[in-house]
């Protein structure tokens, strides 16, 4: 537990627009003509989520039969972040330099990284910001560091080529991208990995990682995948966390 | 249920939300209890839409726990539910739920369970549930979690299904064996094939009658159609058989139905946990000459079906479980565990 504890933080907090009023914007697209109907329904579906006060701002309709409503309104209630934090909550990223050193120091050879965009999903943007040497937001992808030695399969990658491809080259760390996801296949996709990697004997010494926008770190390891990354990902957050991993494995795995 | 009799670790699958697996559970807890038997519970996997990332603790429903009950769940869960307990063994394994431990309760109550999330840890949780006396240990599994029905997991599987896969009797038979065709693949018999497939463990072999040829390593989940002609091609009218060491993908027995339909191909995996046909079935490729067989079956132990689905489907209890003992040759019971006719588990007394 996170033993730092602020006043405010112990009685709640709640959304803050001005002087804690709780005020959220939700907007969505309801099948119903632009109309007053539109508008009333959205208030009825504010009035449900557990919002009061709630007005709309903003109605148009997007196609026929179809209304795109902005609407405010007020959540009264407050949550206890401290009850939520929890040992791996905030996990202290070290910067390109400092994996570079760190795993020069505690693995001491690059760690072995295959990644891909599984499955249907065309989408190799996820993957590419985190290891193409290129990077994302001015920070260089995996393939930039001393630390790993990366294999990109690219997109619409089987998990049974992941699978093999890992084998090949005796990875440490399996990396998968889901960016476009319909009916809960990315689940699908993201479960038969873990089924795949676990029937080839390989998930003791595996790192599993999982990442897109609708994967959340929770989600991923209910689907027993060691973590999961989400939107606001940078490189260096998924190479501490590899390292890190790796370590602990080579240093519980190795006799004492 | 005689199937569940002697079984000491059953692994409670439910192919859809509302197929009726916590009831399920919740009978087979009722039945044991009853009969003198000491429990374990834990769980394993996400159910569907049950889970919800962003508020966990709303999870999976209560299920009540006769006193003496040994649960693997996670200590936040174990808190909250205000069952007496005392915590026996607190586990290093971690979920999005918090850490798990292994508790009994002290007496009887409605308890979340959240097990660990990988198939190793679950059976790390079942052996030490186990070793501390309980004669069964229940798992709450998920469809997509099939690692869990593992032979040396699982003694037995029970898979919850209903209205819910579709509107009519024959809809949910065929979702129902699409789902759990895996649970049905036919146990490779002959002495040869075994003896040859344990030797050689996970390593994969392709074998004409005398001449055994090792493959590569990952060559069952990369191999193509054009990769197979050289390998079978010029021993026409000896069947092959490839004893296949790790995962038997769906791939592999589409590169052979070309050759299958000239020349009848087997292939053994160790068990069906280790094939994964996902858009057909095993039967299909049968049928086309590519025959899939285990070293070890998966038990099925049972079928428990739901003939209501919400909110006002509710199709012929009877005419179901008639229909998909039929499809599954009569060889597994099939419950409907809140029918009238319902007469219990057949679980026998602790001696």
């Amino acid at each position: 537990m996170n033993p730092s504890s602020t006043p405010e933080a112990g009685e709640g907090v709640r959304p803050y627009a001005d002087r804690d009023d709780g005020i959220v914007q939700v907007s969505f697209t309801l099948p119903v003509r632009d109309s007053r109907a539109a508008r009333i329904t959205g208030l009825e579906i504010a009035g449900q989520m557990g919002l009061s006060r709630a007005e709309v701002v903003h109605s148009q309709p997007v196609t026929a039969g179809y209304t795109y409503l902005i609407l405010y309104g007020s959540f009264d209630r407050r949550v206890d972040v401290d009850s939520i934090r929890r040992d791996d909550f905030d996990m202290d990223y070290m910067d390109h330099d400092e994996v570079d050193a760190f795993a020069a120091s505690r693995i001491g050879r690059p760690v072995v990284v295959v990644g891909a965009s599984t499955g249907s999903d065309t989408h190799s943007v996820g993957i590419d910001a985190m290891l193409n040497l290129k990077g994302y937001d001015g920070h260089h992808g995996l393939e930039a560091y001393e630390a790993f030695s990366v294999h990109n399969l690219g997109s619409q990658v089987p998990n049974a080529k992941v699978v093999a491809d890992a084998i090949a080259v005796g990875a440490d760390a399996i990396v998968v991208s889901q960016t476009v996801t319909q009916q809960d296949l990315h689940i699908h996709n993201l479960t038969e990995l873990v089924e795949m990697v676990e029937a080839e004997g390989l998930r003791r010494r595996t790192v599993l990682v999982c990442g897109g926008p609708r994967i959340s770190d929770e989600l991923a390891k209910e689907l027993g995948f060691d973590a999961g990354f989400s939107k606001g990902t940078l490189p260096n957050h998924l190479a501490t966390f590899l390292v890190s991993s790796v370590a602990q494995r080579s240093a519980t795995s190795s006799p004492a | 249920m005689e199937a569940l009799a002697d079984a000491r670790r059953v692994v409670f699958v439910g192919l859809a939300k509302n197929t009726g697996k916590t009831v399920a559970v919740t009978t087979l807890i009722g039945e044991l209890a009853g009969r003198g038997k000491s429990l374990g519970l834990t769980s394993i996997g996400r159910d569907g839409e049950e889970f919800d990332a962003i508020r966990p603790q709303i999870r999976k429903p209560p299920i009540f726990c006769p006193a003496g009950t040994l649960v693997a769940t996670t200590q936040p869960l174990l808190s909250r539910s205000q069952v007496v307990h005392e915590i026996l063994v607190d586990s290093d394994l971690w979920t999005p739920l918090g850490r798990v431990v292994i508790a009994r309760l002290l007496r009887g109550g409605r308890c979340e369970i959240a097990g660990p999330s990988s198939s190793a840890e679950l059976q790390v949780v079942t052996e030490e549930m186990l070793s501390r006396g309980v004669d069964c240990v229940i798992v709450d599994g998920s469809i997509d979690r099939r690692a869990a029905s593992a032979p040396p997991i699982a003694d037995a599987v029970v898979v919850a299904t209903g209205a819910v896969l579709g509107p009519e009797v024959q809809d949910v038979v065929d979702a129902t064996a699409r789902a759990f065709g895996w649970a049905t693949i036919a146990r490779a018999e002959d002495p040869r094939t075994r003896a040859l497939a344990m030797a050689a463990a996970d390593r994969s072999l392709l074998v004409f009658a005398e001449d055994v040829i090792p493959l590569p390593s990952a060559f069952a989940l990369t191999v193509e159609t054009r990769d197979l002609l050289p390998l079978l091609g010029a021993r026409a009218g000896i069947e092959p058989l490839f004893l296949i060491g790790g995962v038997l993908p769906e791939s592999l027995l589409e590169a052979l139905v070309p050759l299958g339909r000239r020349n009848h191909v087997r292939l053994v995996a160790s068990d069906p946990t280790k094939v994964f046909v996902r858009s057909r079935t095993v039967d299909w490729y049968r049928r086309r000459g590519v025959e899939v067989q285990v070293l070890q079956r998966a038990r099925l132990g049972a079928v428990t079906v739901n003939p209501l689905s919400p909110p006002s489907l509710r199709l012929d209890s009877r005419r179901l479980r008639e229909a998909i003992g039929e499809r599954l040759m009569h060889q597994v019971p099939v419950m409907d565990v809140l029918d009238p006719s319902y007469a219990g588990a057949g679980v026998p007394a602790a001696a």
